[in-house]
């Protein structure tokens, strides 16, 4: 096994620099083919000043993992917590509760039930530091039209004044909670298009989903306003045109532009024979330095094998060669080459083959985890933006908005 | 009194380089554990060295409904041993002074590198019997344990007892950790300790005359080979290689049982005009067999390979001269007016002969680059990819490295600049079975391998010139050193340095390295693992590098290696 190091850089708002490279211990990482590079955790040996250093600087910063190629990371993405152990008293700052630009939804009684949007409050120094991190409040329902509007506004600003920093968690821990490692955890770039809502406004308009023209990534691209902070909009070489659905892009609900990917998606290519898509942020690219949206059918070719009689740190290629476990990408289809020999049952779903919809890589125990997309565990944050839910297990909120 | 070694001290801080006038280091501490007065090591087996052993017993991959489990990593952890120390003294005070020693290093092992202060490493310096020098461990931990009553007369011999429990790292190094790595190259050149000072720990060749390194070699930043660039290349004419990007550092001179540590750099012969703002350096350490290379395609003819001498497509290819290229010649791609569809411009390997190919060299995952250049059309209209057959006696099986997306570079002409693209990374050969021989004979070598450059173009006109392939090993140890800033004026680089010795970051950690303006050093982003050579083995250590976007086939370069060999155990040269 090679060890694994984190390259951390600098907030992709402020530049592009490297700061410090070092080994990661106990590194975890999930990735999706809805989205492309997931979660990863890892703990960091410092010294107590850079300790105080990754607290105080080094949330939102960009981060890569390397392994044995020099070439691409097996992961990469940002910070999103910190947690900083000193003896009894540990340290947490988190983007989970950013949000530099706010708006407030409602609904307005008095004008038959419509569902209404205040102007968007914005904090800019953050937004300089750490891109736009959008919120939209649900400010529940009133009669009061008249002096709605600004209530729901001042509502926005209070909010803005409390969360357009990180904030940081102390906590006291009991005797034998480990110390001296620093945590910690990070979230894929497409992770950033959750950051903006799809403020397309009213009334509701139907677009394809891409036709490198007025689609609905189209609009996306030249509409996102963190621009090219997180992936380059210009890059549209991992697009591929789909107009054979019409999808309502709405406004006015508070809806995030992964949320209406995701929606997106579950309708595949809409036509028989029905084929899934997928979209997501590719690595970024060796060649040219950026990362870009892909947005196309998912794989349905065999790419890895697996045995049942081997453990779960063994991934084959189609020709029997293994693959690192932390190379294991999804988005293929899995094959178990030993049970059910000769099986042939007609149209009926190949219980042998599946579609990897996730993978979780752990590098303790140099296992791999995965996951298809009908299986009903996969946790409950990947499908809470989706129309189609596993059947028996529901996990979460609804959609926001017109789901 | 211990007689079983000759030497053992507790080491505190590297050495002075002698004669060194304006050094800054403090110098070293020691505690000298054979010591007639003071702490001497208990007898016999006051101390009993360890061997490293598998971390947790290793990594299995383990299925209930199968016998046994298959090992998926073993790494070595730190050592535990116990030292068992009797002290000698006259008095109490004098005792305890002894003690106060031993427990003030226990704290600076603890200290090393944790707070910003202590960056001195502690280390055992030991010499066993019949050992031809010294070797070192850093120490991380030490704890300090009294057995007897201190405050029991006498104090002489026998009168207390003390414990040492440390942990060191897993292996024994020829130079304490962080020390200059050239030490090791006077000593395998039999150079005594008053025929070299602190001039000859020149690691920059800043100083005339200074000793050289190990290895130190002019380089090149390309491959050619004796024929010319207009024959297809086929090493059964017995071609002699003419110019190289790579040192070899003979099995004779990496001694050891573990892994050495490498010290490896390139400085460009003209530092001022020329640098380095890329460094990619690499290690093979496979096997060769005893067959005749007119017999064989091993590695080390395809690690890097001119496109100029490849079979191509006569349709659209054609062999120009090119002063800016390998043997002067390039391949031209001249697309077609209309969009064309991926077919293959380029090959080369096993052709037409089915020469047997070398599977035990070759065999590891490959990061494959292409310098090129687009002269001609629209940015990102024409792709490509590497495809790998590895018999052209069964093509279906094949397997492509993903697409390239070809970039205009702004370079046309005759010019040394290619852009260094990045093909994908690839396994060679595709399936890890080694090939057994239907004779019988065990292991047999694969006829008839080939590579395909795959291109097309989809819209548009088109011109692509091709100047190499390029295979890096990462499988091994491969690192990519890339620094955030522009190589020029007062930041120009001139050394490029891949250090796992630990010489430029106290014994910490690894690190890369650039020496900017040939003085100032800063520590820039290097992906990958650092170099490391496989003892009694011939390692062959690569270099590519890239100035500011471009890599000039016609760069040459000095390549410097120096290493510190380790052991297991007791060292043996």
């Amino acid at each position: 096994m090679t060890i694994h190091t984190v390259h951390i850089y600098q907030k992709p708002r402020q530049g592009s620099g490297f700061l410090l490279r070092t080994p990661a211990y106990r590194y975890k990482h999930k990735i999706s083919a809805l989205g492309g590079f997931d979660t990863a955790s890892c703990e960091l040996a410092l010294t107590f000043s850079q300790m105080e250093v990754a607290l105080e600087q080094w949330i939102g910063n960009r981060v890569a993992f390397y392994a044995d190629s020099p070439l691409e990371p097996i992961w990469e993405g940002l910070i999103s917590r910190i947690t900083v152990p000193a003896g009894i008293v540990q340290n947490t700052i988190s983007l989970d509760d950013l949000a530099n630009r706010i708006r407030v939804n409602y609904v307005s009684r008095g004008v038959g039930f419509q569902t209404q949007i205040t102007t968007a409050v914005n904090d800019t120094a953050s937004q300089a530091l750490y891109g736009i991190k959008e919120d939209t409040l649900d400010g529940g329902s009133t009669a009061n039209t008249a002096g709605a509007a600004g209530f729901y506004t001042d509502l926005g600003n209070a909010q803005l004044a409390l969360r357009a920093y990180p904030r940081v968690s102390t906590s006291i821990r009991t005797s034998g909670a480990k110390t001296g490692l620093v945590q910690i955890e990070c979230i894929g770039f497409f992770h950033t298009l959750e950051w903006e809502n799809n403020a397309q406004g009213a009334p509701a308009a139907t677009r394809v989903p891409y036709n490198n023209a007025t689609g609905v990534i189209d609009v996306m691209l030249s509409s996102l306003a963190n621009g090219s902070t997180f992936f380059d909009l210009t890059r549209e070489d991992q697009l591929t045109i789909n107009t054979a659905i019409d999808y309502p892009l709405d406004g006015a609900t508070g809806k995030s532009w992964w949320q209406s990917l995701q929606q997106m998606c579950d309708a595949g290519n809409g036509t028989a024979p029905y084929v899934r898509y997928i979209v997501g942020i590719t690595p970024t690219d060796p060649n040219f330095g950026t990362r870009a949206l892909y947005y196309k059918a998912a794989s349905t070719t065999i790419g890895y094998t697996i045995r049942t009689r081997e453990g779960a740190g063994y991934i084959r290629n189609t020709l029997g060669a293994q693959i690192k476990p932390y190379w294991v990408r999804p988005d293929t289809g899995v094959r178990l080459n030993d049970i059910l020999v000769g099986w042939s049952g007609g149209s009926l779903d190949d219980p042998r083959e599946f579609y990897l919809a996730k993978v979780d890589y752990d590098a303790d125990s140099q296992s791999v985890s995965l996951a298809s997309d009908d299986d009903i565990s996969v946790e409950g944050a990947f499908q809470l933006g989706k129309l189609t839910k596993a059947y028996g297990k529901r996990f979460g909120a609804p959609l926001r908005g017109n789901g | 009194m211990a007689t079983e070694h000759l030497k053992l001290n507790l080491v505190w801080g590297l050495p002075i380089a002698p004669l060194d006038p304006y050094s800054a280091e403090k110098g070293i501490e020691t505690i000298n554990l054979l010591a007639t007065s003071g702490f001497v090591l208990d007898s016999p087996n006051g101390w009993i060295p360890q061997i490293a052993p598998v971390k947790s017993g290793g990594i299995f991959a383990d299925s209930p409904i199968a016998d046994g489990a298959t090992l998926l990593s073993g790494v070595r952890d730190n050592v535990t041993e116990t030292m068992t120390l009797i002290t000698d003294t006259a008095t109490l005070s004098t005792r305890q002074a002894l003690l106060s020693t031993l427990n003030r290093y226990s704290k600076l092992c603890e200290d090393f590198w944790e707070g910003d202060t202590q960056i001195d490493p502690v280390y055992l310096e030991w010499q066993a019997p019949g050992s031809p020098g010294s070797q070192y461990a850093l120490v991380y931990t030490m704890e300090v344990a009294e057995q007897d009553d201190p405050f029991s007369e006498p104090y002489t011999a026998g009168a207390s007892r003390i414990v040492i429990v440390l942990r060191r790292e897993p292996y024994w190094r020829a130079l304490p950790p962080g020390d200059n790595p050239k030490k090791w190259t006077f000593y395998a050149r039999g150079l005594t300790t008053t025929q070299w000072d602190y001039n000859d720990l020149d690691m920059d060749s800043l100083v005339v005359g200074a000793e050289p390194s190990l290895i130190q070699e002019t380089v090149n930043n390309r491959q050619t080979w004796s024929g010319g660039g207009l024959a297809i290349f086929n090493p059964n004419t017995n071609e002699t290689m003419t110019a190289d990007n790579f040192v070899d550092v003979p099995a004779a001179s990496i001694p050891g049982d573990a892994p050495a540590l490498a010290h490896v750099s390139i400085q460009y012969a003209n530092p001022g005009v020329l640098g380095a703002s890329r460094f990619l350096t690499w290690v093979n350490s496979a096997e060769t067999t005893d067959r005749p290379r007119s017999q064989l395609r091993d590695l080390h003819q395809y690690s890097i390979v001119s496109a100029a001498r490849c079979n191509y497509d006569a349709l659209d290819v054609t062999n120009a001269a090119d002063t800016g290229a390998s043997y002067g010649r390039r391949l031209t791609l001249n697309f077609a007016v209309t969009p064309t569809s991926s077919i293959s411009r380029a090959t080369f390997g096993a052709t037409t002969n089915f020469e047997p190919f070398n599977e035990a060299l070759w065999r590891g995952t490959y990061a494959i680059f292409m310098r090129y250049r687009q002269v001609g059309g629209t940015a990102s209209t024409i792709t490509f990819s590497l495809r790998q057959t590895p018999s052209i006696f069964m093509p279906n099986i094949q397997v492509n490295t993903p697409n390239l997306i070809a970039q205009i570079s702004g370079v046309a002409g005759n010019t040394a600049g290619w852009l260094l693209g990045y093909l994908g990374s690839m396994y060679i050969p595709i399936n890890d079975i080694p090939r057994a021989s239907a004779y019988g004979t065990g292991l047999e070598n694969i006829p008839a391998f080939e590579f395909s450059l795959i291109g097309a173009r989809s819209a548009g006109v088109g011109i692509v010139y091709l100047n190499d392939f390029i295979f890096v090993k990462v499988s091994e140890h491969a690192v990519d050193l890339t620094p955030t800033f522009t190589s020029s004026g007062s930041a120009f680089v001139s050394d490029a340095i891949s250090d796992s010795t630990g010489y430029w970051t106290r014994g910490k950690k690894s690190s890369g390295q650039y020496i900017v303006n040939l003085l100032n050093t800063i520590e820039v982003d290097s992906r990958g693992t650092f170099i490391e050579l496989q003892p009694k083995r011939n390692n062959r250590i690569y270099a590519m590098t890239v100035d500011n976007g471009l890599s000039r086939a016609t760069d040459d370069y000095t390549m410097r290696v120096d290493l510190i060999p380790r052991w297991s155990g007791v060292r043996d040269t």
